[in-house]
């Protein structure tokens, strides 16, 4: 079955049940959230406990309410209404409940009576009584008086159980009693959570402050396990400040949201999200045993994935701004493990799956499928969104005698058009890669020359590989093909700009190949620029292109480590760099700087982390026992247009000097303080050397006796000053010699 | 900066020193020929033999006459510098650790190792007295509660001794009442190795736990810490600038597993007073084993795992830094 139909009926009538039971949960829970909080020791904690509650309310998330009350016993029926109550079945045996009586649950508090005084107290008592009567006994009653005696216009009624109590509520709020008087009736377990109710919406502060930073200064967080930790620092000029550090901030990894607003932790019950100026926590994702998430390209929506078997609801899609639940689906035999199950466009407006008969697109606005049906295309094998236009690109595998089909194709409206395919014989493999200013799509091509074994199981040889290059901002998109003769390692298009890295070869005999991918006339054109033979397996781009930087990383023949900082303007290296042991390199959203940094997942011990500038001089270096992760906090995309970045640019030399002195005064400051810390331990060193001399100084009467009247204090003290130098002159001539004794 | 090899070991050095000019190293290893060497130029003059097993330590005296070397065959023998002739020799139940000449030359302290259920003993002999005649003080190591002893050294005066222990202890005995007089945990692994600056004022140790530290001789207060990655097995201070030379590096026994550049076998340079690594020289195959400086300063040996000593003349571009304060 490929999909459930989204049915709205059906669902409204579910999230009402949904909400009742919530809502009964809730009291449940409330009865014993006095215990549980005072169990708990932090303010906050007991903060979150209740934000958790209200959330809980709004959502209706029945898996949620029922795992909060589990641990407690729970004496109502769940499916009230349908069976017969216990009390009923064995009134002996409930009565004699203790937990009942004190149940806040059987209490309603009835507001809006009319104000009397003693004498007609007794009247009100048994009209009221009357009232409730007819949902059960009413054990008790209670008509708080005023100092004067008169009532204060509402009263407490204790019913047998819950489920009176309910009723009662249900049915006689909004109760008239005569013109005067309507009843405002509530449960008394619901006192707490009205009395609260509205929650305040969190102030989470300006969730944009640390892109106010003046000095323009980058993020990363640092995580560690064992003490499982996060540390966020901001990379200032000398080094990095700590911002915060948190024991057991995330159960599992930690995700920065794609333009940096969010830090997301995951924890069994769901994803947490933290930012604004002290990392709060701003919004949370209930979604049992999260895996992975998924972020839409513009941070609008978040897909978590509990990929458990049997999960009805293995992904959901969120609104992050709102915490609203927007669409779940279940989890399908096409499901990917990883996280990317669902391709964004580029302005969230579609997010689209690999389907068994094709590609299946959402539109964000309904969250339906669009044209109500999936895109049908036989034997589709991988597709990817363009990051900057509402295409996508895709290709089919071969099927019998139907050839592999390249396609790029344009969502123009309900249909899905192609702009330009090609055919492909022999693929193996295709490989979609987007350039980050969807300017060029590269795929790598894998093709056989001999196929032999059996066809679930073939075997290929003599395999082929080449590049077809899609020119995406030139009419009709051209289309390049560029063959490759060795194997291909990896490569790497210019974000911004049109070279193309390839790393050919095997194990760490490789060769780096620098193309450039030609525009305008010279399109169709794809030159070799440059050759290099270095030891690498992968090489990264700064985010703004030009710079790259060539690494080894860990593999099972070698510990790796090599670093590679080149200038692709002409292909000229700047510096040669090692980090044994390697595991990832990250550029920070700048291309400022570069991190290289050793897990523990690929390295037993030095764990650390290195930050060099673009042009591969260390700035920092530390090492973190067992680090897991490091990540820079990504930046929005610049608000600048072109031309101003352009009219930057062209007044450069206006702001250099202003920077340069900024960078200069930031130094001076901290190198201050250096040296005034350093020169505290030099004086207190030189005290104790003094102390020191004057020891030997007395002493020296007792050394010179020791060694036969010998002073050998100042032996070379002596030489420099009464010992003129002697050119002394070896001539060693290498003879084997047996030494007798 | 371009070294002399002195390729005279066939297994790995345990242990190398200068004489009181410099003009003379000497060095040991696993195999059992302790040598001596012109340290300007790496010529041999020859070697002392006579063990029959590892020899773990040496030392020659102020006026380099006499030379004592702690072995694995369980002997300690102190030999005539300039012949080579073994002048006496001192047998022992077990292995010999460490051996140290006092500063007047005439007092030689040996221990050995607590094995085959015998205890972990200190002697302080007169090596005027040949060994059948005198007898030796001996201090039962073992019966101090202390754990075996794994490097040693004379005090100021020949007043006291310091040694350091297997599980991080340093001790200083007083020699007139042959006690312990002082006792400090400073470290979490083996002290291997202790070295004193030229005057005899500080001392420095270095330990398994990836660090060295520097302390008062007299008092053994802490004063300084140096902090790797890795083991560290000697630790030397310049005579000549303040600056403390550390080499280490992953233990032998993991080395199989490492290659050379994360093996971490550089000599490190570490600014004696604020604790900040500067500069590291690379060369060995293994970890080092053993540092000395020359008495001038203006040179370090180092001997490696690999069996190689090292001889380093430093470039004019060393003498004239200096850490910016």
């Amino acid at each position: 079955m490929p999909e459930q139909p989204f049915d709205n009926d059906s669902t409204g009538e579910q999230q009402q049940q949904q909400q009742q039971h919530a809502d009964q949960s809730n009291n449940e829970f409330d009865d014993n959230s006095p215990a549980n909080n005072n169990e708990q020791s932090g303010d906050e904690e007991e903060e979150e406990d209740d934000d958790d509650d209200d959330e809980n309310q709004t959502k209706g998330d029945e898996d949620e309410g029922k795992e909060e009350v589990e641990p407690t016993p729970d004496f109502s029926d769940e499916d009230y209404g349908a069976d017969f109550p216990d009390d009923v079945l064995c009134p002996e045996l409930m009565a004699e409940r203790p937990k009942e009586h004190e149940s806040l649950n059987n209490i309603i508090v009835v507001d809006n009576l009319p104000k009397v005084d003693q004498v007609k107290l007794e009247k009100l008592k048994a009209v009221i009584s009357k009232v409730y009567s007819k949902f059960g006994v009413c054990r008790n009653e209670y008509y708080p008086l005023d100092e004067e005696g008169k009532t204060k216009g509402y009263g407490f009624f204790e019913f047998q159980n819950e489920q009176m109590a309910i009723e009662a509520v249900k049915q006689t709020d909004g109760y008239r009693l005569d013109k005067n008087h309507t009843f405002s009736v509530n449960l008394m377990s619901d006192f707490d959570r009205l009395t609260q109710v509205p929650p305040e919406p969190i102030d989470t502060g300006n969730l944009f402050s640390w892109l106010a930073e003046p000095d323009a200064v980058d993020q990363f967080a640092v995580q560690s396990d064992d003490p499982k930790k996060t540390t966020i620092y901001s990379n200032a000029l000398s080094q990095p400040i700590v911002l915060e550090d948190r024991n057991k901030w995330t159960e599992n990894n930690f995700v920065w949201s794609p333009k940096g607003t969010y830090l997301a932790s995951f924890h069994e019950q769901g994803i947490a999200f933290w930012g604004g100026k002290e990392f709060r926590q701003v919004q949370r994702f209930a979604h049992r045993g999260v895996n992975y998430i998924d972020f839409s390209p513009g941070e609008r929506y978040l897909v978590t994935i509990s990929p458990r078997p049997n999960n009805p609801e293995a992904f959901i899609i969120w609104d992050i701004i709102t915490g609203q639940k927007k669409r779940s689906f279940p989890l399908d035999q096409h499901s990917s493990q990883g996280p990317s199950y669902f391709k964004w466009s580029f302005q969230d407006q579609y997010f689209a799956k690999q389907g068994p008969d094709g590609i299946y697109m959402y539109d964000r606005e309904s969250f339906q499928l669009v044209d109500k049906k999936p895109f049908k295309i036989p034997s589709l094998a991988d597709f990817q969104w363009s990051p900057t236009d509402n295409r996508l690109a895709y290709w089919t595998a071969e099927d019998g005698n139907v050839p592999a089909r390249l396609v790029l194709a344009e969502v123009n409206g309900v249909r899905l058009e192609e702009v330009r395919s090609k055919t492909l014989f022999n693929v193996i493999d295709c490989k979609l890669c987007w350039q980050k200013r969807g300017d060029y799509l590269v795929v790598k091509v894998d093709r056989y020359t001999k196929k032999s074994g059996e066809k679930n199981n073939p075997k290929y040889s003599g395999l082929i590989y080449n590049f077809e290059i899609f020119h995406m901002r030139e009419k009709n998109v051209p289309l390049d093909t560029l063959e490759v003769k060795e194997m291909i390692q990896s490569f790497a298009i210019e974000p911004v700009g049109h070279k193309l890295v390839v790393i050919t070869g095997e194990n760490l005999r490789t060769n780096v190949t620098f193309y450039k991918m030609g525009q305008g006339q010279k399109s169709g054109k794809i030159e070799p620029l440059k050759v290099m033979t270095q030891p690498v397996t992968t090489s990264i781009w700064a985010p703004n292109g030009q710079y790259v930087v060539l690494a080894a990383m860990k593999t099972g023949q070698s510990a790796g480590g090599q670093l590679i900082f080149v200038d692709a303007n002409d292909m000229s290296i700047m510096s040669k760099q090692e980090h044994p042991d390697l595991s990832d390199v990250e550029w920070d959203p700048t291309g400022r700087y570069v991190t290289s940094y050793v897990t523990l997942w690929n390295a037993k011990r030095d764990h650390s982390f290195k930050i060099w500038t673009f042009q591969g001089n260390l700035v920092f270096e530390k090492s973190v026992e067992r680090l897991v992760a490091f990540h820079w906090r990504p930046r929005p995309p610049s608000l600048l247009t072109e031309d101003m970045i352009r009219e930057v640019r062209r007044n450069r030399t206006v702001w250099t000097p202003k920077l340069d002195q900024r960078d200069r005064i930031l130094r001076t400051g901290e190198s201050a303080k250096q040296q005034e810390q350093r020169r505290k331990q030099l004086d207190e060193f030189q005290r104790l050397k003094e102390k020191n001399v004057k020891r030997l100084a007395i002493q020296k009467q007792q050394r010179a006796q020791l060694r036969g009247g010998v002073d050998t204090d100042s032996l070379f003290e002596q030489q420099a000053s009464n010992v003129g130098e002697e050119v002394v002159e070896f001539l060693i001539k290498t003879e084997e010699v047996e030494y007798k004794p | 900066m371009k070294p002399i090899l002195l390729q005279a070991h066939e297994r790995s050095l345990t242990k190398i020193c200068y004489n009181r000019e410099g003009d003379l190293l000497f060095s040991a290893g696993k195999d059992k020929f302790p040598s001596v060497w012109y340290s300007i130029n790496g010529e041999r003059l020859g070697s002392y033999n006579g063990h029959n097993g590892a020899v773990w330590s040496i030392d020659v005296n102020w006026n380099s006459t006499a030379f004592v070397s702690a072995s694995g065959d369980s002997t300690v023998r102190v030999w005539d510098v300039q012949t080579g002739r073994e002048r006496n020799l001192y047998q022992l139940d077990t292995p010999c650790r460490c051996c140290a000449f006092s500063y007047d030359g005439n007092m030689i302290l040996y221990t050995n190792d607590d094995v085959m259920g015998k205890p972990c003993e200190m002697y302080l002999t007169d090596i005027r007295i040949r060994p059948n005649e005198g007898s030796s003080v001996r201090i039962n190591i073992t019966q101090k509660g202390l754990r075996k002893v794994t490097s040693s050294l004379w005090g100021t005066l020949d007043e006291f001794i310091v040694t350091g222990h297997d599980n991080g202890e340093l001790v200083q005995w007083d020699i007139k009442a042959m006690d312990d007089v002082r006792r400090e945990k400073p470290h979490q692994g083996q002290i291997i190795d202790l070295q004193t600056n030229k005057d005899l004022t500080f001392l420095i140790s270095s330990s398994k736990d990836c660090t060295a530290k520097l302390f008062d001789i007299e008092t053994l207060e802490h004063l300084k810490t140096y902090t790797t990655e890795r083991p560290i097995n000697s630790a030397a201070i310049s005579p000549l600038k303040d600056h403390v030379i550390l080499g280490g590096g992953q233990e032998a026994i993991e080395v199989t597993q490492t290659a050379v550049r994360t093996g971490k076998f550089e000599a490190r340079f570490f600014h004696l007073i604020f604790e900040e690594e500067f500069a590291r020289v690379k060369g060995h195959f293994g970890p080092i084993n053993t540092i000395a400086i020359h008495p001038d300063g203006k040179s370090y040996a180092s001997g490696g795992e690999d069996g190689l000593v090292r001889i380093h003349y430093f470039d004019k571009d060393y003498l004239d830094y200096d850490v910016v304060y």
